[in-house]
């Protein structure tokens, strides 16, 4: 078993991830590349440096540290060599201002469950749980798969969201101690779907049509995003999916803000895409648009 | 709101309730009177030359103006020659850089006055004489205490005669119809205990002028009243709340808008729900009924807490929390009876009987009805431990081990703590040279002391000093801790040399100690302990110890409206937390600025578990801010009242909510002509934010925000 895993986040009172007051762990690697995906952070499965240009003063202390002269001062000037960084964390460490940081850190099992089992008061009262997301948590499905268990032996209520691309035989492993599937569905449209996230749909569905059939508890969640998964046909879709599949208890949209620009220029991503925000309106006629096709319920999540 | 109660609340919008002050020249031949006497004989004059106003709206009469042209004519601060002298020394203006005096509260006993009237306190007052035979100066004490009783019942009388005359001159059949109620209600009460609701109402409405305060627990001691009318049919829920309405009206009216405190609102505190005598939850209809009023009332003042405990429902908590998410005047709080009340027994030495029925009053200041609430000293407790660094340098750089460390801190800690109760009793002796007649009258046990409630007559106090700084003070122990003695980072003398030099040279190191130091309110068992064993010492300095009256000490964390924080840090050199020299100490419970980095369940977890001796339950606070989309949201705002739950069921004392975004504060800041209605809960009341100090303001800012 693979008692370490690679987390880049542990959310305390997180309200948007499931019934109640939830701890959400964000776990780092994802087999998905989702042109709008709010954490890019989240995509590889190792440790990376975040750099923000804005807050560095060139005090020159990242230099002096790094074993691997990743970073320079070339004219006054911070020249960051991302591809000379072992993403060490050691010129984070010594930065003053914050504008190194060090994204992702190895985290044992014991370690993430007790962090999530210090808030079970919290839980009890509410009705609340942990939550794994990412990146794809089944991506590190070892890591993932025991704390689930011991969470669940611990009486606290799980829920994974995932993006369905993983091997039916892990997903099954986990039935008995997830609670809740929240299922992330980015578009309907096969072709779409291959071109904005880099995988085929097929796999998504089927490993969503596998959850259903086992009789799970499923939310779907579908990112909003203008211009790229919001036609008719599309939203109609998954309006039709919800309402077709009786494991599906509602559909949560997830308006598109760039809040990711921003980290992926930390990141040093470059080609980053850049939608306009979802306004409210768009928003409430993406929601009316797949209410149509569905009495379950359809909502922000 | 009915049309009565909005043309009341635009009338004292624009001023147009408050009578005239009528000047009196008083007989010089008054002078050669016992100081009680003159004092009582002057109001009761004062008093009677009074005009009697009210307006074709009010159902409720009594509203005057005092002058101060008697000498300590009443509480809060009229006319109080002692106090002012003791003001200009102590208030605003710490000593040493360690302390200084604040405002203290007092509060009437209305459930009381309520069951017995002015006649049962003149024959506690006949009871009493007995007890004084051949002490002349409490005998005249006490005939001061009966004219006084003379002076407010022909008051009222005026007050009923006046209603009277209007009915006579009424041509409204129905308006007529209550002036003459209007007009029994006067002839009645105070005098005479009350029989039902619109008396008692009539009764706080009143005799709050005799000393404006706190309200109390009007939920619990209107209640029979309440009961009583409503079942007979004499009384209607709307009508009810129609008095309750006129109340709070004339209440924010006391202070007048164009008055320099015009935004205060601590000083009219008053709490709802909370345990009865019998261990219940004492939330009732009435509660429900002063929510609702108080919603309805676009008003500032006054102010409530909601007192929960382990029986309320959270159905009771849910309904106050909408009221606080609801209301722009930000006038709700919520209190835990649990650790409260136990400590009032175990600290305080106070009975059930008398524990139960505890008040908040001013900012945060837990009290009694009928008491006073003392103390009220700001203190930096930092100081103790620059002192540990500074004056004790030889004796720290030989301790091999933390403990030897903590107990060098301890005996500093003691020494100012002993020098702040020094400075406590200077500033109540002083105060103890103004005799008090008209306020005392309805403090507890002035009567029964035959003494005036500024020379320890009250019976029901408690005492406790605000700390600025525990948080710094407890992040620079941990630190200390982790870094010379267990991590071994860095030893004391360069630590010392990096503080002395306001880490100048010594910034990495800094940087190591924003980065990896173990801070209070992330809820992990190293500062937890240093928080708890912190708090240990001061139950222990604090165990044996009395002010000057006998009153047992507590302590709380809360700043009133002044920014001592800033002051004191100012003047405080550089501190193991990272804090540099000279810039704000920070107040209340682990909010550290970002150093409490682990979210807020944490951070309540934390504090409802920093104190286990009970010692911080004096005016302590926790201030927590949410983004106003969590407060808007059904769904989250539900789970935002768990985790309130929550924390008190873990121990919590306090807390209040901040749900402004940080856009609106950067903004106010900017542009404060065009936010003047924005109000934030600083420290246990709640202000304008644009009228706030700017250094104030930036800790309104930088607290942590959460974000979802």
């Amino acid at each position: 078993m693979n008692s370490q895993a690679i987390v880049f986040d542990i959310q305390k009172f997180s309200l948007h991830d499931g019934p109640g007051i939830r701890t959400t762990v964000f776990l780092k690697g994802c087999p998905l590349r989702c042109l709008w995906c709010h954490n890019p952070e989240s995509w590889t499965a190792r440790p990376e440096l975040l750099y923000s240009p804005g807050k560095c003063t060139r005090c020159g202390k990242c230099a002096a540290v790094c074993p691997n002269r990743a970073h320079s001062f070339e004219a006054g000037r911070h020249v960051f060599a991302r591809n000379l960084c072992l993403a060490c964390g050691k010129c984070a460490d010594v930065c003053p201002t914050g504008a190194l940081e060090l994204c992702g850190q190895y985290r044992t099992i014991e370690d993430v469950l007790a962090a999530v089992l210090a808030d079970r008061p919290f839980y009890q009262n509410s009705g609340g749980g942990m939550t794994l997301s990412g990146g794809e948590p089944m991506a590190q499905f070892a890591f993932t798969e025991a704390l689930l268990r011991a969470a669940s032996a611990n009486g606290i209520h799980t829920a994974l969201e995932t993006c369905g691309v993983a091997p039916w035989q892990e997903f099954q492993n986990i039935l008995p101690f997830t609670d809740l599937f929240l299922f992330d569905i980015k578009s309907l449209d096969a072709e779409k779907h291959l071109q904005f996230t880099g995988v085929p749909l097929a796999p998504v569905r089927r490993t969503l049509d596998s959850l259903a059939a086992a009789g799970v508890k499923i939310i779907l969640r579908c990112p909003l995003i203008p211009g790229m998964n919001d036609s008719q046909p599309e939203l109609a879709g998954i309006g039709e999916l919800a309402e077709n599949l009786p494991a599906v208890s509602e559909v949560q949209v997830e308006p598109y803000h760039p809040l990711g620009q921003s980290k992926a220029l930390r990141l040093g991503l470059s080609d980053y895409y850049a939608a306009p925000f979802a306004t409210q309106e768009f928003t409430l006629a993406c929601i009316a648009a797949i209410q149509r096709h569905t009495g379950k319920s359809v909502r922000k999540s | 709101m009915n049309e009565r109660i909005a043309r009341l609340e635009k009338k004292v919008r624009e001023e147009e309730i408050y009578p005239p002050v009528v000047a009196v020249s008083y007989d010089d031949f008054d002078e050669k009177l016992a100081e009680p006497m003159r004092i009582a004989k002057r109001l009761t004059e004062y008093m009677a030359a009074q005009p009697v106003v009210f307006t074709d709206d009010n159902e409720l009469v009594g509203l005057m103006r005092f002058d101060g042209s008697v000498e300590a004519d009443l509480f809060p601060r009229l006319g109080h020659n002692k106090i002012k002298e003791a003001f200009s020394l102590y208030y605003n203006k710490p000593q040493e850089n360690l302390c200084t005096m604040e405002w203290q509260h007092s509060n009437q006993d209305f459930g009381k006055l309520l069951r017995i009237g002015l006649q049962g306190l003149r024959e506690e007052i006949i009871a009493t004489r007995k007890l004084f035979i051949g002490n002349q100066e409490r005998l005249n004490f006490l005939a001061a205490f009966e004219m006084m009783i003379r002076g407010i019942s022909r008051r009222a009388d005026q007050n009923a005669a006046a209603c009277r005359d209007a009915a006579a001159k009424c041509a409204d059949p129905d308006r007529k119809k209550t002036l003459l109620r209007m007009a029994a209600n006067c002839a009645r009460v105070p005098m005479h205990p009350a029989s039902s609701f619109e008396e008692a109402i009539q009764v706080v409405y009143f005799n709050f002028q005799f000393l404006a305060d706190s309200i109390g627990r009007p939920d619990q001691y209107l209640y029979p009243l309440y009961q009583q009318g409503i079942s007979d049919g004499t009384l209607s829920r709307e009508h009810a709340k129609e008095l309750l309405q006129e109340l709070f009206i004339m209440i924010h009216g006391y202070t007048r808008l164009t008055s320099a405190n015009w935004d205060r609102g601590a000083e009219s505190h008053f709490v709802i729900g909370g345990y009865t005598i019998d261990h219940e939850d004492g939330f009732n209809d009435l509660s429900e009924l002063i929510r609702e009023a108080m919603l309805e009332c676009d008003l500032i003042r006054p102010q409530l807490s909601l007192r929960w405990n382990k029986k309320t429902p959270r159905a009771v908590l849910y309904k106050v929390m909408d009221c606080e998410r609801k209301d722009k005047n930000k006038r709700f709080a919520f209190v835990n009876d649990e650790p409260r009340i136990e400590a009032l027994l175990k600290i305080s030495k106070i009975p059930w009987e008398q524990a139960y029925d505890y008040i908040m009053v001013g900012c945060n200041e837990p009290a009694f009805q009928g008491g006073m609430s003392l103390g009220g000293n700001t203190v930096n407790i930092v100081r103790a431990l620059v002192n540990t660094l500074n004056q004790r340098r030889q004796e720290i750089l030989a301790c091999s081990e933390f403990e030897q460390f903590y107990a060098i801190f301890q005996q500093e800690l003691f020494r100012d703590l002993e020098t702040v109760l020094d400075y406590s009793n200077r500033f109540n002796m002083l105060r103890s040279r103004d005799c008090n007649v008209l306020s005392s009258l309805f403090l507890e046990g002035c009567i029964k002391r035959a003494q005036s409630a500024t020379r320890g007559g009250a019976a029901r106090a408690l005492v406790c000093a605000h700390l600025m700084g525990g948080t710094n003070l407890i992040d620079s122990l941990c630190i200390i801790k982790q870094f010379v003695f267990a991590e071994k980072r860095v030893s004391m003398q360069e630590l010392l040399t990096a503080l002395d030099r306001n880490w100048e040279g010594y910034e990495d190191l800094r940087t190591a100690i924003l980065h990896h130091g173990q801070f209070f309110a992330n809820n992990d068992e190293f500062s937890n302990s240093m928080a708890r064993r912190f708090h240990s010492s001061l139950y222990e300095f604090a165990q044996d110890r009395t002010d000057l009256y006998g009153y047992p000490l507590t302590y709380g964390n809360l700043t009133g409206y002044n920014w001592h924080f800033a002051r004191y840090g100012a003047l405080t050199q550089a501190t193991p937390d990272g804090r540099v020299a000279g810039s704000a100490l920070l107040f209340g419970s682990g909010q550290s600025e970002g150093k409490d980095h682990d979210g807020p369940t944490s951070q309540l977890l934390a504090v409802a578990h920093m104190d286990t001796t009970g010692i911080m339950c004096g005016d302590t606070i926790m201030n927590l801010s949410v983004e106003e989309e969590t407060v808007q949201n059904d769904e989250s705002f539900d789970k935002l009242v768990s985790l309130i739950e929550t924390y008190f069921q873990a121990g919590g004392l306090h807390i209040q909510l901040n749900h402004v975004s940080r856009e609106d504060l950067l903004a106010a800041k900017l542009e404060p002509d065009k936010y003047k209605s924005l109000r934030v809960r600083v420290s246990g009341f709640s202000a304008s934010f644009v009228k706030l100090d700017e250094r104030i303001q930036d800790n309104v800012i930088a607290r942590t925000e959460y974000h979802l």
